[in-house]
């Protein structure tokens, strides 16, 4: 249950800015871009945002919505590329089990959709 | 009555910051005291069971005193390990976690504080609590990060647990003094790791016998060597 940790990181990202915005502010969604070196398991962070979203009366209803990222496979016998959705110690070309990853560390906050609440003011 | 003004990509400054980089921040300070002490920070990282504190105890024993050795022993319910290095005369704190399932850089810090409050070290060990998921994204400021995998686990869990390796820089494939006694291929567990983390250094070994253990301290000398 890491994923509590994470959704602890995203609020702290978030507060400086969240506290300097207009008190009807409220946050909708945040999409959290995730590579699967990361081990997110995104129920478990949407659960954890349940949580700890509560923590800031501007994100109090929003939701989290993962968009996970792939790794870049490149195999160093045949020269393929391609992309997985996680890692692979076969390439399906050549069967040489000499890759190499790229990428999928990613875990950020990617975007995400404000409102006002008139009736919250 | 609500009215959506919906924002999309908007350019500020958390966009695309690390979610972990309230940790990562603590962690650097961690790096950079534990430089400033001439220390080297060592974080052993596992499933339970794979032998971590025997890997410790065998080690203490190895350096025969050559180095100062400091531990810093997480655990989720217990202080059974920092007894247990308390009792070979190494200097250690507890971290209980309280059924969390990883140590934060946080954690560490206040745990380093205490043990570096009168004491110097060479050598501090960082043992994280045994699980193979959740530590992975978590920098305790290490200058090295050691995963374990014994021979009785099973040879595929680089295949099934990625992340612990990526940021790794040295395995350890442990109980080698079990590997008659299952069917585990050293080989290919090293391959899957240097196919997640290239660089990977590899240490093969018996904390019980003392097979491979003089490459382990061999390497742990040289990291104060080349100081």
């Amino acid at each position: 249950m890491h994923e509590l940790s994470i959704a602890k990181g995203m609020i702290a990202n978030l507060r400086p800015w969240l506290d300097e915005q207009p008190e009807g502010l409220r946050i909708g969604k945040i999409v959290v871009k995730a590579g699967p070196f990361r081990a997110i398991m995104p129920q478990a962070l949407i659960s954890a945002w349940e949580i700890v979203r509560r923590e800031h009366a501007k994100t109090v209803k929003s939701v989290v919505e993962i968009d996970h990222s792939c790794i870049e496979v490149v195999c160093r016998s045949c020269g393929a590329t391609w992309e997985a959705v996680r890692p692979v110690f076969t390439c399906p070309k050549c069967q040489s089990s000499d890759l190499e990853f790229m990428g999928g560390n990613e875990l950020f906050i990617e975007d995400i959709e404000t409102y006002t609440e008139e009736n919250d003011v | 009555m609500s009215e959506k003004n919906i924002n999309i990509g908007a350019p500020i400054d958390f966009i695309g910051k690390d979610l972990l980089s309230a940790n990562d921040r603590v962690a650097k300070h961690i790096r950079d005291d534990i430089r400033k002490m001439g220390s080297v920070l060592i974080h052993l990282t596992s499933s339970p069971g794979s032998g971590k504190t025997t890997l410790l105890e065998a080690t203490v024993k190895a350096l025969d005193e050559k180095f100062s050795i400091g531990a810093i022993e997480g655990d989720v319910a217990t202080e059974n390990d920092a007894a247990r290095m308390l009792k070979m005369g190494i200097p250690s704190q507890a971290i209980i976690t309280h059924g969390a399932c990883h140590l934060d850089a946080k954690s560490v810090r206040r745990a380093l504080d205490k043990l570096t409050a009168n004491d110097k070290f060479d050598l501090i060990f960082v043992e994280n609590v045994g699980n193979l998921v959740c530590p992975s994204g978590f920098d305790l400021g290490e200058d090295h990060r050691v995963v374990l995998i014994s021979v009785a686990e099973g040879d595929d869990k680089p295949e099934k647990y990625p992340p612990i390796f990526r940021k790794a820089d040295t395995l350890i494939v442990s109980k080698l003094d079990l590997l008659p006694y299952v069917d585990f291929d050293v080989e290919k567990v090293k391959n899957h790791a240097r196919a997640i983390s290239p660089n990977i250094r590899t240490f093969e070994l018996s904390s019980k016998n003392g097979e491979g253990m003089d490459k382990w301290v061999e390497w742990l000398g040289s990291l104060r060597a080349g100081e």
